[in-house]
């Protein structure tokens, strides 16, 4: 399906912050790894390089903290785990989007029920 | 060779992506370098053959620098946020000197406050430019206030006796000087 990109961006930028907690949840995980992991979610990651600035700002704010770990190959690596207040970002984010989620899905119709041109026609017949 | 252009690509993109960043502070900057190298350097490790065309693909996959920087820090990165403060900062640093002083001050401090230059940047807008324009206005005020203090203290009964002195002592040295010259000195003392 072809992806509307400008449309994709602006979304994008307000969720992958939590998207990058989520993957964190379930286990520390080095930069290449976060970015592979988030790669394969269509649509969130187009410029893997993105992310790192990202990182930066979470680590910044106390929700992701950094270790470095030996690597098999080559020097150590940094590893991103989520903090006590990451996590709290995270449940708060969750509720906040089923919410939202379905408030959109209610307006565009794109929930349960899929949004047909019959929605112009009940509310024009109601007047 | 194919290392070695490999390497030449790497080390180009990370020259792009210091210049896209340089309006993040210095640990961002210097974090953000260090994650991009380990993130190329993990790409590598993972590919079964990393030759030139493997180094491209991870390149092209992390995404232009501009863009990198961009996405969290704005547009054009924060440095294109050239704001108000930044717009005053510039004018007091140039101007502010003819404010008493302290517009040149005010301007400092905006400039040091400020999150669109460098540090390094700061400390040249610091030096350089008033150490021109401030520099030069407070020595033109204070030849200024030393002309119309003499000027001044010329009306006064004891200034016409250092005068009276002075003209004495040119009379002096104007003896001593070709002919022409002394006539002159003379008459503009005889004549005040």
């Amino acid at each position: 399906m072809e992806r509307h990109e400008p449309m994709l961006s602006q979304l994008r930028r307000g969720v992958l912050e939590y998207c990058v907690l989520a993957v964190l949840r379930d286990g520390e995980r080095y930069g290449y790894e976060l970015v592979a992991e988030l790669g394969a979610a269509d649509g969130l990651l187009t410029s893997e390089g993105t992310i790192y600035p990202l990182l930066g700002r979470l680590r910044k704010d106390g929700a992701v903290a950094t270790t470095w770990r030996e690597s098999t190959s080559g020097p150590p690596r940094r590893y991103y785990s989520l903090t006590a207040r990451g996590y709290d970002t995270l449940e708060r984010f969750g509720g906040e989007w089923t919410r939202f989620r379905d408030a959109v899905d209610a307006i565009l119709g794109t929930g349960e029920e899929r949004w047909t041109p019959s929605l112009r026609s009940t509310s024009s017949s109601s007047t | 060779m194919d290392a070695k252009s490999s390497q030449h690509l790497v080390e180009q993109y990370l020259k792009e992506l210091r210049a896209a960043s340089r309006g993040l502070s210095r640990g961002e900057r210097r974090e953000l370098a260090a994650q991009i190298e380990e993130h190329i350097r993990a790409a590598l490790a993972i590919m079964p053959a990393p030759g030139e065309a493997g180094v491209r693909e991870i390149l092209e996959r992390l995404g232009d620098p501009e863009e990198i920087v961009a996405e969290q820090y704005g547009p054009h990165g924060a440095r294109a946020g050239i704001g108000a403060q930044a717009v005053t900062a510039i004018v007091l640093l140039l101007v502010g000197g003819f404010l008493a002083g302290i517009g040149w001050i005010a301007g400092v401090v905006l400039l040091w406050t400020s999150q669109v230059w460098t540090r390094r940047e700061k400390l040249i807008g610091t030096l350089v430019v008033p150490g021109g324009l401030f520099g030069a206005f407070f020595v033109a005020s204070a030849l200024l206030v030393t002309s119309v203090g003499s000027a001044l203290a010329d009306r006064s009964p004891a200034a016409s006796a250092a005068r009276t002195r002075r003209c004495a002592t040119w009379s002096r040295i104007a003896a001593a000087a070709p002919r022409r010259s002394s006539r002159s000195s003379t008459r503009s003392c005889s004549r005040s």
